[in-house]
C-alpha cells in the first residue's frame, strides 16, 4: 500500500472518530449519563444507575466496541 | 483521627474551606510557580470566593471554623473554570431548584474544563500556626511522597487518597482520559481528560490529594497524581497533576 492510500485510510479513521466523539458529546447532555471515554476501539459510557444502563445498553458506534458502566451520579464532594 | 479539628500544624488531608462554603479537604502545601511563595491548595469549590478578599478557614465553617481566629490565608487565584457570573440570577435559581432535571439548559458553556483547583496564601491570624509539606496519615504521622505523576497512562494502577471525611482509602484507576459531567448544586459542569477511580469518597473529601501507590500501603515512594473533586457510587474523579501545574501554576512539594 502506498503512502497516499495510508493517508486516505488515516483520514477516514480520523473522520469516523470525530463523528463518534460528536455523538458522545450530544449523549452526555442526556439525563442519566455521567460521562464517556474512548480507548482504542472501545467506547465506555458511564451512567448514573442500572435504569440508565438498561436505557442505553443498545448504543452502538460503528467500528467500536461499547461498554456501559454504572458509576453513579457525579457531584462535587 | 479527627481531621475536622483545629490543627496547629497544617498538612494535607484535613478540614479546610473558604468563609463562603461548608468544608472540604486541604490538598497540601504547594510552590507557586508565579512568585516562588508557598501556597495552600484545594478545589476551586472549596476555596470559592473572590481573590485577595475571601478568607480561608481551618477547620472549615461546618467543622467549627470561625473568623478571625481560624483564618489561615486568603484566596489567591483559581484555575479557569465556568464562573457563576455567566448564568443570570433567575436562571441560577431555576437551576438550583430543577437543574438535575434540566440537564442541557443548566450547562452554561461548551468550553472544556480540566481542573477544579485553587490556591491561597498562608497567612494565619494565629501566628503560632505552621504548615508542613505532605499529608496526615494519622494523628502523629505526616507522610511526604516527593514524586509526582502527570496522570496519563495509569489505568489499572492502585491509588490512595486522604480526605477530611473518609480519610485514607485505596482505589483502582479504571479510566485516565474520561469526559465527565458533574453536578455543582445549581449547574452541570463538563470536565475532560479526567481520572476515574473505583474507590470510596464522600462529602467533605473534595480536595483530597491522590497518590499512585507503589507498595501495599501508602509510602513516601508514592507519586502525587492529582486532586479528588467529585464522586458517585463507589467511584471518585481526580483532576490531573499536569493541569494543576499548567493551569493553576503550582508545584507539589
Amino acid at each position: 500500500m502506498d503512502s497516499t492510500s495510508n493517508r486516505q485510510i488515516l483520514a477516514v479513521e480520523v473522520s469516523a472518530m470525530q463523528k463518534v466523539r460528536e455523538a458522545l458529546e450530544k449523549l452526555l447532555l442526556e439525563k442519566g449519563i455521567s460521562g464517556y471515554s474512548i480507548r482504542g476501539n472501545k467506547v465506555v459510557i458511564y451512567v448514573e444507575d442500572e435504569e440508565s444502563a438498561s436505557q442505553f445498553k443498545s448504543m452502538a458506534f460503528e467500528g467500536y466496541e461499547t461498554e456501559i458502566k454504572v458509576i453513579g451520579r457525579l457531584q462535587m464532594l | 483521627m479527627d481531621r475536622t479539628k483545629r490543627f496547629s500544624l497544617l498538612a494535607g488531608g484535613i478540614s479546610i474551606g473558604s468563609e463562603e462554603i461548608t468544608a472540604g479537604t486541604l490538598s497540601g502545601l504547594f510552590k507557586d510557580l508565579t512568585d516562588g511563595t508557598d501556597v495552600l491548595v484545594s478545589n476551586w469549590h472549596v476555596f470559592m470566593g473572590e481573590p485577595e478578599k475571601t478568607n480561608i478557614l481551618q477547620p472549615g465553617r461546618y467543622d467549627g471554623g470561625r473568623m478571625p481566629n481560624d483564618i489561615v490565608g486568603v484566596l489567591k487565584r483559581s484555575a479557569p473554570i465556568d464562573v457563576y457570573g455567566k448564568l443570570p440570577w433567575w436562571k441560577r435559581i431555576l437551576c438550583m431548584l430543577f437543574g438535575w432535571l434540566l440537564e442541557e439548559w443548566c450547562m452554561p458553556s461548551k468550553l472544556p474544563n480540566y481542573l477544579d483547583a485553587a490556591c491561597s496564601t498562608f497567612q494565619p491570624y494565629d501566628k503560632s500556626r505552621t504548615v508542613a509539606r505532605g499529608v496526615y496519615i494519622d494523628e502523629d504521622k505526616i507522610l511526604f511522597p516527593k514524586n509526582t505523576h502527570t496522570g496519563d497512562g495509569i489505568v489499572g494502577r492502585k491509588v490512595w487518597k486522604v480526605g477530611r471525611t473518609t480519610e485514607v482509602t485505596i482505589g483502582t484507576v479504571i479510566d485516565d482520559s474520561a469526559t465527565v459531567k458533574v453536578w455543582y448544586g445549581d449547574r452541570w459542569i463538563i470536565f475532560q481528560d479526567q481520572i476515574v477511580v473505583e474507590g470510596d469518597a464522600s462529602g467533605g473529601d473534595s480536595g483530597s490529594p491522590t497518590f499512585i501507590m507503589e507498595k501495599d500501603s501508602p509510602s513516601e515512594e508514592d507519586a502525587f497524581v492529582g486532586l479528588l473533586y467529585a464522586g458517585g457510587a463507589k467511584h471518585f474523579i481526580v483532576c490531573k497533576y499536569k493541569y494543576i501545574l499548567e493551569k493553576l501554576q503550582v508545584k507539589w512539594g
